[in-house]
């Protein structure tokens, strides 16, 4: 926001003395990552807490698509391939590049919400709600959460995308489209773990009957 | 230390067009090995599916982490940050974890003694469709109208581990879309024998095999031994479904049913 206009010299930017060498709104952005991680760390850990307790269906292997949410994780995937492109685009002052990887990543971003919306409505037919038991409350939250943050990503690189139409986005700002970039990555590595929990190692949850690893396996992983 | 020396050292190190490109495929195949792992059946919630998907996860992780958002290139403090709010995450994570699983194990036994199994009402589009079975998928929708929201926990006499057992025959298996047995609600399916008494019946069935064997045999491989009157239609490949402690849950619980 400092840098409209391009005025700037190329340089000037990456080399603004701090005391830790390091620009404050990169530091800020590092900083709020981390905190991020204990926002989503808890709503895991809750989600894993709580494994195994709904009273009643549906649970986890009676709904999840996996082959489908594998999919969209290679899309979210995908994207962050993008967001790179986008940043050294930025970088090279490619503006034709700029635009289209910003566009691209933004896309990529919102096909992994049409893939929520859809799964989160097939949820709903099948009868889970966030209200039906512990695993549609803490399924919800968690997921509904790192939505709403894969949604504000692609606010946040369409707002970068107009600025860049007007020839706004260069090598002067870099940081600004680097800054979207890291909270982009961010959220696709969450996903990671989302993905490898509640899916690929939790997605075969059958209820508590005729539960199959719960939790002491993987008590005894962290212990 | 001065900046700028870091931002050359940053700069020189910064991965070029193709090393990105390497670097996705990686991230690509790591995904797809994740998914095939947990393709087999045997493998799909199995502890030993846990130690691999963690650990291609957390190489996923560590990638993005340290290309995509370059922090291996940048400033130490930025890492520091980072991973202390990491640290943090994975520790009050653990500590949670810890609490209410260990030393509050209470309210799972609670689930476990009055959890109700689930069934598809009408669309049962992914529950194991690939059993490749034409009778067993028929038998298992029909048995759903009737009594599936009845609670499962009064029936049966022996705590949790009978109830295992009973939730694999009405759950997972999906016996109970072709065999009743009384007193377990939602075990109606008339394609199959009544199950009744077959903890009892089962010893009287072959000379020289018994009970369980019977059992075993006769869910391993169905046509061994039919019962009069019943089409062999019974599918193949059903025990591949469960895990070894959900197969002898079954078979202790179908033992129970004298």
């Amino acid at each position: 926001m400092a840098h409209v206009g391009g005025q700037l010299p190329t340089s000037d930017v990456d080399h603004t003395y701090t005391t830790t060498g390091i620009n404050h709104r990169k530091l800020l952005m590092w900083v709020f990552l981390g905190s991020d991680c204990l926002f989503f760390g808890s709503l895991i850990a809750t989600y894993m807490v709580y494994r195994g307790q709904s009273l009643v269906g549906p649970y986890p292997i009676d709904i999840l698509d996996i082959p489908l949410t594998t999919i969209s994780t290679f899309v979210l995937l995908c994207s962050s391939f993008a967001m790179v492109q986008a940043l050294a685009a930025t970088n090279k002052n490619d503006q034709k590049g700029i635009q289209i990887w910003l566009l691209l990543t933004a896309f990529m971003g919102a096909i992994f919400i049409g893939f929520q919306v859809y799964e989160f409505n097939a949820f709903r037919l099948e009868g889970l709600l966030v209200s039906t038991n512990l695993f549609g409350s803490t399924f919800f939250t968690l997921t509904g959460f790192h939505g709403a943050h894969v949604s504000l990503g692609i606010v946040w690189l369409m707002v970068l995308f107009f600025v860049a139409r007007k020839g706004k986005v260069g090598p002067h700002n870099a940081l600004d489209v680097e800054l979207c970039g890291l909270y982009w990555h961010f959220v696709d590595i969450v996903w990671i773990v989302i993905f490898t929990l509640l899916y690929l190692v939790g997605g075969f949850d059958a209820g508590p009957v005729a539960g199959v690893l719960t939790e002491p396996s993987l008590l005894s992983l962290l212990a | 230390m001065s900046s700028v020396p870091e931002t050359q050292h940053h700069e020189g190190k910064h991965p070029t067009f193709k090393q990105y490109v390497f670097i996705a495929l990686i991230l690509f195949v790591i995904t797809a090995v994740e998914f095939v792992i947990i393709v087999p059946e045997s493998m799909q919630g199995a502890p030993v599916s846990l130690a691999p998907l963690i650990i291609l996860s957390a190489i996923k992780f560590g990638i993005v982490i340290m290309y995509y958002m370059h922090l291996r290139f940048d400033h130490r403090l930025l890492s520091i940050v980072f991973l202390s709010g990491l640290v943090l995450a994975f520790a009050a994570f653990s500590w949670l974890m810890i609490l209410f699983s260990a030393f509050t194990p209470e309210p799972r036994e609670y689930a476990k003694a009055h959890a109700v199994p689930f069934t598809h009402g009408e669309s049962g589009h992914m529950a194991k469709a690939d059993d490749g079975s034409h009778g067993s998928d028929s038998g298992h929708v029909e048995s759903h109208s009737e009594e599936e929201t009845e609670p499962v926990a009064e029936s049966s006499s022996s705590a949790s581990d009978g109830m295992v057992g009973q939730g694999v025959f009405t759950g997972v298996a999906g016996c109970a879309g072709c065999h009743m047995i009384e007193g377990v609600p939602g075990a109606v399916g008339q394609l199959g024998p009544d199950l009744t008494n077959i903890g009892t019946v089962a010893a009287t069935r072959v000379s020289g095999t018994t009970a369980r064997d019977y059992i075993v045999e006769s869910i391993k491989n169905p046509t061994a031994y039919l019962v009069d009157g019943y089409a062999p239609i019974m599918p193949a490949g059903l025990a591949d479904q469960m895990t070894d402690d959900e197969f002898n849950s079954l078979v202790d619980f179908l033992m129970s049913k004298q």
